[in-house]
């Protein structure tokens, strides 16, 4: 262990090299496995680019929504859209589905290990809850880049990973609806599906201090999905 | 490897029994011990849903050191920012023990004024030994911003505990 650290710290993380897993861990992670399918499709679709609008998120992920619909959303991706549905599978517990057109409906912490796992700009479904919400924020304490990707200020419409209760409930995702785009038609109260992507090339843009920011946000291309009763 | 990410649950279990006391480690470090047995198995877990998506298994240690230690900051990012005392059944009641664990606390609490990212830099660099070039490749952000952030944790840390740059 280097001696630069603070003695306490230094012997803390001594001992902490030195911890063994209880012994029971192994076998817990091998039954999870055993009843834990992989994830083997991959989807790929053109982002569809336009004028862009932003978003932030209070665990580090951001949402942005790609304005993409001069007149409001196509039909066959409006609310209550029965092609839509048809192409989902039935609802979990959670009240999403877990595939749309055959593929993963990622949502919560599987949306970032996502992200992480796939470093293309390849699209892909997550889904949630619509909210909007609006957030009062001071001024950064310091100057800070600032990018679409990565704004300062999480205000707007958030993607929530459960029904939400309160605005203190919502986690992890927040967008900005760019001039186009419409999500208040969107019931708030019922789960929607996006179709998104990850590590946009606009990132390259951002300031080294934010890239690894940008490169995790989720830039949404189409609602394609609403739990809205028919 | 390959046949992990063809679907071998037995394949994978070697792939998780050679990581597991590494994670593990990471984890105790960046969450305590409370938590580091579920966020391990939770990042195996999520490494083995993942796999076939994964695109260079070469990459796979760095891979899963950060599906970790993503799951660790996000756990410290939630956490309420108190500590209490860890008395587990192996813990005798003695003075020794006892000065041990508020020595743990204290050393917690100091850890506890870095933020989740420099936290992570800091175990990553110091407990599992990575490159700073390395240390910014498991946490997804350039190595100027790994670097500036463990000088902002030592820094930290130093004030904290008393302690002069060197």
């Amino acid at each position: 262990m280097k001696s630069d650290l603070p003695d306490p710290v230094r012997r803390q993380l001594y001992e902490d090299a030195r911890a063994e897993p209880p012994v029971e861990l192994l076998d817990r992670v091998a039954a999870q496995v055993r009843v834990t399918p992989q994830r083997r499709s991959r989807l790929v679709l053109s982002a569809v680019t336009a004028g862009v609008a932003v978003s932030t998120v209070a665990a580090g992920l951001v949402l942005v929504v790609v304005a993409s619909w001069p007149n409001g959303p196509p039909a066959s991706t409006a609310p209550g859209a029965a092609s839509a549905v048809a192409s989902a599978t039935p609802v979990e517990s959670d009240g999403l589905p877990a595939t749309y057109m055959g593929q993963p409906v990622y949502r919560g912490d599987a949306i970032g290990e996502h992200i992480d796992a796939d470093t293309s700009s390849s699209s892909f479904f997550i889904g949630g809850w619509l909210r909007g919400i609006l957030v009062d924020c001071d001024a950064p304490p310091s100057p800070r880049p600032s990018s679409p990707l990565a704004p300062w200020c999480p205000s707007g419409w958030f993607l929530a990973d459960h029904r939400p209760v309160r605005p203190d409930t919502l986690t992890p995702l927040h967008l900005i609806v760019g001039e186009h785009v419409t999500l208040s038609g969107w019931g708030m109260a019922d789960p929607v599906i996006l179709r998104v992507h990850a590590h946009d090339a606009q990132a390259a843009t951002c300031a080294e201090v934010i890239r690894a920011e940008c490169e995790r946000a989720v830039v949404v291309e189409a609602i394609v999905w609403s739990g809205a009763p028919q | 490897m390959i046949r992990a990410r063809q679907g071998d649950a037995n394949a994978f279990d070697e792939l998780a029994m050679r990581h597991l006391t590494d994670l593990y480690r990471m984890a105790t470090a960046m969450v305590g011990k409370a938590d580091a047995g579920d966020l391990t198995q939770e990042a195996l877990l999520a490494a083995w849903r993942d796999l076939p998506r994964l695109r260079d298994p070469a990459r796979f240690s760095p891979w899963l050191r950060r599906i970790l230690m993503n799951r660790c900051r996000n756990a410290l990012r939630s956490r309420a920012r108190h500590v209490t005392a860890e008395l587990s059944p192996e813990m005798g009641d003695g003075r020794s023990e006892i000065a041990d664990a508020e020595r743990r606390i204290g050393v917690e609490d100091g850890l506890a004024t870095l933020t989740d990212l420099q936290r992570g830099v800091v175990v990553l660099h110091y407990l599992v030994g990575l490159s700073l070039a390395d240390v910014a490749d498991t946490l997804g952000i350039p190595e100027g911003t790994a670097k500036s952030r463990l000088h902002q944790a030592l820094t930290a840390l130093r004030a904290y505990f008393g302690e002069d740059a060197p």
